[in-house]
């Protein structure tokens, strides 16, 4: 059967189908009723409704300048006075089960090497995939590097205005993941040994290309779709939430990284990373000691940027603390928006986050607060 | 989808009445089921209301409407951890050949079914919807590159299911 026929009898069999809905009076009237009264049968997980319930903070205008110049990011990156919590490098790594680690793009996750950086994938630019930034990998300690050699798990973002095509049919220098890249399924061989399976799996591709047939089959193999502790999509962006009690002590910590989708209609989740207490205790020090940055902090941020830190205490308590890349501050749940700086960063962007999310334009968060751990 | 402007005029309320049956057939093609079909149209319709004034100006609020309903449909499914897609009752239709139409619309409806949620809205946009690859890649959020991916391996899909049938007569 042609193309042709076969885009025909789509045509044909959608129409039909078009057909079978119950379109009466009454079924249009339910649905404009339930639409306008808000009871849409909501299927949110927890996480979702929990954020719905608190206001995003409003951020207005008039300190763009300030932000944008220097003197408003030599204020926000100057180490400010902390308080006593200072955790060791180890309180702040990422928890590591066997020395792999959970990388989630959208809600597709695959384990890879702990010891794996971060960096692009495959997008599509003038009609054809090609890898923007490739070899710009963000080291496991939270350092950049322009090493072609070291292994990295990369997602469709655009690193660097450099763009090159033919890195998808070259053989590496190391191996690598891309996560949703925009590469076709199959296989492909890259030479010498080295090979590139990409899978699909849901609607998110998973490339991996190693010459060891062991490590690439034991990473493909681990991809699946998860209904993990982040929300996969979101409607709106992330509010803080959660008790603002004192004496909240938080056992872990949970970074979801949003970005917003081509429409502009939903958030994306990018990144999801697992901390340890010591992190989540630490975070909530730096974040008490930041100074506050008032109402009226931004002028028009358009970034699209999010991430939302969720921390767990004890008997199901949680504190949700929400940071704007596009108007650098973290907002606590009284709705208090904080500076970020080295201290209210630190906690937690190590990794991978710092090449997942890129800030605004101007203003270059989370990057320019996170030194490398030593 | 028809000339939006004159429904647009009469408000939100106006324009939900001469286009909701029109939405919930395409939520119909998109989801394959009506439940999941009112559920998509009435979460893009809840968001659609708030904004109403700034919709109601865009170029196609039809076009606008479509793409939060499908948005809502992924974002539906992927929170309710679901991954089965329910299979609507096989209706006949009649057509000038009633035995191939019902073989083409079952095999259509099989494949539709299997397929991932954004592959079967890439389908829905291309085939029911008339949309070019550029506007599909927009509403689903992915590359041109990879909405055209979505209907070949669709297209790819009910080869196999025809030619499966043909083997089988």
């Amino acid at each position: 059967m042609r193309e042709r026929e076969l885009e025909e009898a789509f045509r044909d069999g959608l129409a039909t189908l078009a057909g079978e809905a119950e379109v009466s009076p009454e079924a249009v009237r339910r649905v404009r009723e339930r639409a306008r009264s808000g009871v849409v049968r909501r299927r949110r997980s927890g996480w979702a409704v929990a954020a719905a319930a608190a206001a995003v903070v409003a951020v207005g205008t008039g300190l763009s300048v300030a932000l944008s110049g220097s003197n408003g990011v030599d204020q926000a990156a100057s180490p400010s006075p902390r308080a006593s919590h200072s955790p060791s490098p180890s309180d702040v790594a990422p928890q590591v089960p066997g020395g792999y680690r959970l990388e989630v793009w959208h809600d597709v996750a695959v384990y890879v090497p702990v010891t794996w950086g971060w960096g692009s994938a495959p997008i599509t630019r003038g009609g054809h995939p090609t890898l923007c930034g490739g070899g710009q990998v963000v080291q496991a300690d939270g350092s950049r590097l322009e090493d072609e050699g070291q292994p990295y798990v990369g997602r469709p973002v655009q690193l660097s205005q450099a763009c090159d095509d033919a890195a998808l049919q070259r053989r590496p220098a190391a191996p690598y993941v891309w996560l949703g890249g925009d590469v076709p399924v199959g296989t492909v061989d890259l030479g010498d040994g080295w090979v590139r399976q990409t899978v699909e799996v849901g609607d998110v591709t998973v490339s991996v290309a190693s010459d060891d047939a062991a490590l690439r089959r034991s990473i493909v193999t681990s991809a699946h779709q998860v209904t993990g502790e982040c929300d996969p999509l979101l409607e709106s962006p992330p509010a803080p939430a959660g008790t603002t009690a004192p004496d909240f002590v938080p056992v872990s910590m949970t970074v979801c990284a949003y970005r917003a989708t081509s429409t502009h209609l939903d958030y994306d989740l990018v990144y999801e990373q697992e901390l340890s207490m010591g992190a989540a205790k630490y975070l909530v020090a730096a974040v008490d000691a930041a100074a506050p940055l008032g109402s009226s902090s931004c002028y028009s941020p358009g970034g699209g940027e999010w991430a939302l830190l969720r921390l767990r205490g004890t008997g199901g308590a949680f504190r949700d603390y929400v940071v704007d890349m596009s108007c650098p501050s973290i907002a606590d749940p009284t709705g208090t928006q904080h500076v970020l700086d080295r201290e209210t960063v630190t906690s937690w962007a190590v990794g991978g986050v710092n090449a997942v999310l890129t800030g605004s334009a101007l203003i270059e968060t989370p990057d320019r607060f996170i030194p490398p751990l030593p | 989808m028809g000339d939006a402007r004159p429904a647009t005029a009469g408000g939100f309320d106006a324009w939900a009445s001469a286009r909701v049956p029109s939405l919930l057939r395409f939520a119909y093609v998109v989801t394959g089921s009506q439940v999941e079909a009112e559920d998509a149209v009435q979460a893009a319709l809840e968001r659609a209301l708030p904004r109403w004034d700034r919709i109601s100006r865009a170029e196609d609020p039809d076009a606008y409407v479509r793409r939060m309903v499908v948005n809502a449909h992924v974002s539906l499914w992927r929170r309710s951890g679901r991954r089965e897609s329910p299979v609507a009752v096989v209706s006949l239709t009649e057509g000038s050949d009633p035995a191939e139409q019902v073989t083409t619309v079952d095999a259509v409806r099989r494949v539709c079914a299997a397929l991932p949620r954004r592959q079967r809205a890439a389908v829905a946009l291309r085939f029911y919807e008339d949309r070019d690859y550029s506007e599909i890649a927009v509403v689903l959020g992915c590359s041109e590159a990879t909405a055209r991916s979505y209907v070949h391996r669709a297209l790819q899909a009910l080869r196999r299911e025809l030619g499966e049938e043909e083997r089988d007569a």
